[in-house]
């Protein structure tokens, strides 16, 4: 009796010396990451990192990617990965809690947690140190000045296609019906009706639609490019040297119309303002048409095979409206690399940090993070590009391109389609439509802009399914006004001014 | 005198004391947190050196236009709990009670709890499939009888009685447990001598049975009323859309949306400070509506 109770008693003491000793072990390993100054000193650099993930399944662990990337940069990383849909509200979280890590990647770098931090002096300015680096010099000055902060740059961008919209439509129901693709506005409606109307998958049943739309947030999913090609602006509107927001504009009147006409005639899916990503409309094999992100179009091909095996994903890119043919340009970017003081203390780990990224610039890096192993995740026959079937192997390149910061060396491999959007990208670029107040700042979005963009998105909707007519939606612009939203008008056109007088 | 009475108790007092510590650490001390309500909270210069502000967050609170409406959806949702949801559990439990049958008392029991434990994303899934236009069991049902669809999901109207509906359906059941218990409690020669004087079922419950949970159902009804704002943020924001909002956004989802996706910590902190300050005024109200009545009250 005496001897088990004095061995629990030992067990419990040893139990708590391997604590104290871990303990002790953690900060000793941190005070010297703090210190070292001199990169290849002593180890490889630890570097902790959030990351959203586009993907149901993660990144394993012991990618062999993973490891590739981290012993060409003599790095040892450790990736929290969150789902995108949540990950701008966790990083909030995470910064509300002031225990970051030692970098992250800030999905909306003007979010007001993020301004705010920037104000408070939270994050390193890394604008200064670009130029002592040989890949992230390279940075585009315009993509920096849109990312910056009050003029100063706090974070690396991670550098995507600036025109990446475009529509991806059922090719095989265009062939079924004997059309053509859509060119023009009223082509696309003729289209859209036949999809609707002329049973494009011949099962004999009224069962299926034109466009498939879904909210992203609180705004429908494919509104802002048919926006675009409406003639309409990016966002914003320069008119008489002023600035004007996008839904005080007559094309988007224009444009509510049209989506209500559809609407109307059943050409979309009638339950769009609960459906959460309207991808999976069309993956049902219900719906002809998505407008989004062509890199969507080899996904939503893969996954409305699985119901329909002949269905074919064309890509258009190119629609013809009032102003000729425009596409509505992205930022240039997704996302920008952040650092923040409160976990990297010193100028020495900073500049080890800003090292991994310059590294993760090179040529070899970036292709391994976007295609994987060349033997494992793809292999090279005679110049032709065969990527693995092993979902397994596969797995290790998931999300591959969130590490990327620069992708101007990437080379272009990959299936038909991809190639196809890859070329359409850079189309794109040529009639792309930019926000012109992309770099601007007003205090009062950052306070209130969320809530205010909820009036205008929830009008939208309720003008499309007829909950409310033009007058009401005069009214929810009103509001818009009242509620702050002149305030923002007059902020970023003083932005603006000041940047037309320089 | 003092010290006297602490020693004559002494073993009391120190068996009291890890209550009492729990209540300081974990309760009381983490209340400190509620002063970021007074002050521009900003994480990189911590709690201590963010700018003190004053009453300027519940200024623009109360000067802010969606403040009416906030209140009015929050408050006329807690209505509708109070009113259509409170009693639910009370006359399931009755019912159960005059069950003589013991095996299937259990069983029914056991079944009405089940839904408590489903999450709020399943009931609202189940509830999406039965009532959406696109094929949804009560759409479909509506239309075989020559009716036509009803956009059950995306109005204004239907929206407060598919979310009370929800919570009954889910709550019911779990409310029933503490009123079952009260029941166990009550003296059978009550019931024996009331027989005995010619009393049918009916006047045994509202002579016997209602009296004796009359005090359970007061301090229920109480702590009911503490939460009174406290709508849910689950449910509600998982059932919010574009079509609903109007009636919808209650204060639990805008605390979300400004708190955390806008990272204003400081004005959801006073948003929620407000919150549980009329939750505090309506208990103390309540409690003495109560003992002005002869009830016991919480306190």
């Amino acid at each position: 009796m005496v001897r088990t109770k004095r061995k629990r008693m030992m067990n419990a003491g040893a139990l708590l010396l391997t604590f104290t000793l871990a303990l002790t072990a953690c900060g000793e390993n941190n005070q010297g990451n703090q210190s070292s100054g001199n990169p290849g000193e002593e180890g490889p650099l630890q570097l902790t990192m959030m990351l959203p993930t586009y993907s149901p399944e993660q990144m394993p662990k012991d990618s062999a990617v993973l490891k590739q990337l981290e012993a060409n940069t003599n790095t040892k990383l450790t990736v929290s990965w969150v789902p995108s849909t949540t990950y701008t509200d966790k990083l909030s979280a995470t910064v509300a809690s002031g225990e970051l890590p030692k970098t992250f990647v800030a999905l909306e770098p003007k979010a007001s947690y993020i301004v705010n931090g920037v104000r408070s002096g939270m994050f390193w300015e890394i604008g200064p140190y670009l130029q002592d680096y040989p890949n992230l010099s390279k940075m585009s000055e315009i993509v920096l000045n849109n990312v910056s902060i009050d003029g100063k740059v706090y974070g690396l961008y991670r550098q995507r296609d600036l025109a990446r919209f475009g529509l991806m439509m059922r090719q095989d129901w265009l062939t079924n019906l004997g059309l053509q693709p859509p060119k023009t506005i009223d082509e696309l409606y003729t289209v859209l009706k036949a999809f609707t109307t002329d049973d494009p998958d011949q099962n004999g049943k009224p069962d299926t639609i034109g466009l498939a739309i879904g909210m992203q947030g609180n705004n429908i999913a494919g509104f802002k490019d048919i926006l675009v090609y409406m003639g309409g602006p990016n966002e914003w509107e320069l008119k008489d040297g002023k600035l004007v927001p996008a839904h005080m504009t007559g094309a988007y009147m224009e444009t509510l119309r049209f989506y209500k006409r559809l609407y109307d005639e059943q050409m979309i899916n009638q339950d769009f303002a609960i459906v959460q990503d309207g991808r999976s409309v069309m993956q049902k094999g219900q719906a002809g048409l998505w407008i989004d992100n062509m890199l969507d179009a080899k996904n939503i091909e893969e996954n409305t095979k699985k119901v329909v095996p002949d269905a074919k994903i064309g890509l258009i890119n190119r629609i013809s409206g009032p102003l000729g043919e425009r596409t509505r340009a992205g930022a240039g970017y997704l996302g920008m690399y952040m650092i923040p003081k409160t976990s990297v203390k010193t100028e020495g780990e900073l500049k080890q940090i800003l090292t991994y990224f310059d590294q993760v610039s090179e040529k070899d890096n970036q292709n391994l993070m976007k295609y994987g192993i060349e033997g494992k995740q793809y292999t090279l026959d005679s110049g032709n590009y065969l990527p693995t079937e092993d979902p397994k192997v596969k797995a290790e390149i998931t999300d591959g391109n969130q590490f990327m910061i620069l992708q101007d060396q990437v080379v272009n491999y990959g299936t038909e389609l991809e190639k196809q959007t890859t070329q359409l990208f850079q189309d794109n670029a040529t009639i792309a439509v930019p926000n012109p107040a992309a770099p601007f700042i007003s205090n009062t979005e950052i306070e209130k802009g969320k809530e205010l963009s909820k009036i205008i998105a929830d009008a939208t909707v309720k003008f499309i399914m007829g909950s409310i007519d033009e007058a009401g939606w005069q009214q929810a612009v009103e509001q818009w006004q009242q509620s702050g939203g002149s305030k923002i008008v007059e902020e970023i056109n003083a932005e603006y001014a000041k940047l037309a007088a320089q | 005198m003092l010290i006297a009475r602490l020693m004559r108790n002494r073993w009391l007092y120190l068996m009291v004391l890890p209550g009492l510590l729990y209540f300081l650490i974990f309760k009381y001390w983490p209340m400190y947190g509620i002063f970021i309500a007074f002050k521009d909270y900003q994480p990189y210069l911590g709690f201590w050196d963010s700018p003190f502000v004053g009453f300027k967050h519940f200024d623009r609170l109360f000067s802010d236009p969606n403040f009416i409406v906030l209140f009015r959806n929050t408050f006329i949702l807690a209505l509708y709990n109070i009113l259509f949801f409170f009693p639910l559990p009370i006359l399931v439990a009755l019912m159960l009670n005059e069950l003589r049958h013991e095996l299937s008392k259990r069983i029914v029991q056991t079944l009405v709890y089940i839904p408590h434990f489903m999450s709020w994303v399943v009931v609202v899934g189940i509830a999406y499939m039965f009532l959406t236009t696109e094929g949804g069991f009560i759409n479909v049902l509506l239309e075989k009888l020559g009716g036509e669809k009803v956009t059950f999901l995306v109005s204004n109207e239907w929206f407060r009685t598919i979310i009370t509906t929800e919570v009954m359906w889910k709550e019911t059941g779990w409310g029933t447990i503490i009123f079952l218990a009260a029941l166990s409690g009550v003296d059978p020669q009550l019931y024996e001598a009331a027989r005995m004087d010619g009393a049918n079922r009916l006047r045994q419950l509202w002579h016997i049975t209602l009296p004796a949970i009359r005090s359970t159902i007061i301090i229920l009804l109480i702590l009911r009323l503490g939460h009174f704002l406290d709508t849910g943020f689950e449910q509600i924001f998982l059932m919010l859309n574009a079509m609903n909002r109007e009636v919808g956004e209650v204060f639990d989802t805008y605390v979300y949306a400004v708190g955390i996706s806008q990272g204003q910590y400081s004005f959801s902190t006073a948003v929620g400070l407000f919150k549980s300050i009329v939750g505090l005024i309506l208990v103390v109200l309540a409690n003495r509506l109560a003992k002005k009545f002869g009830e016991e009250g919480i306190y």
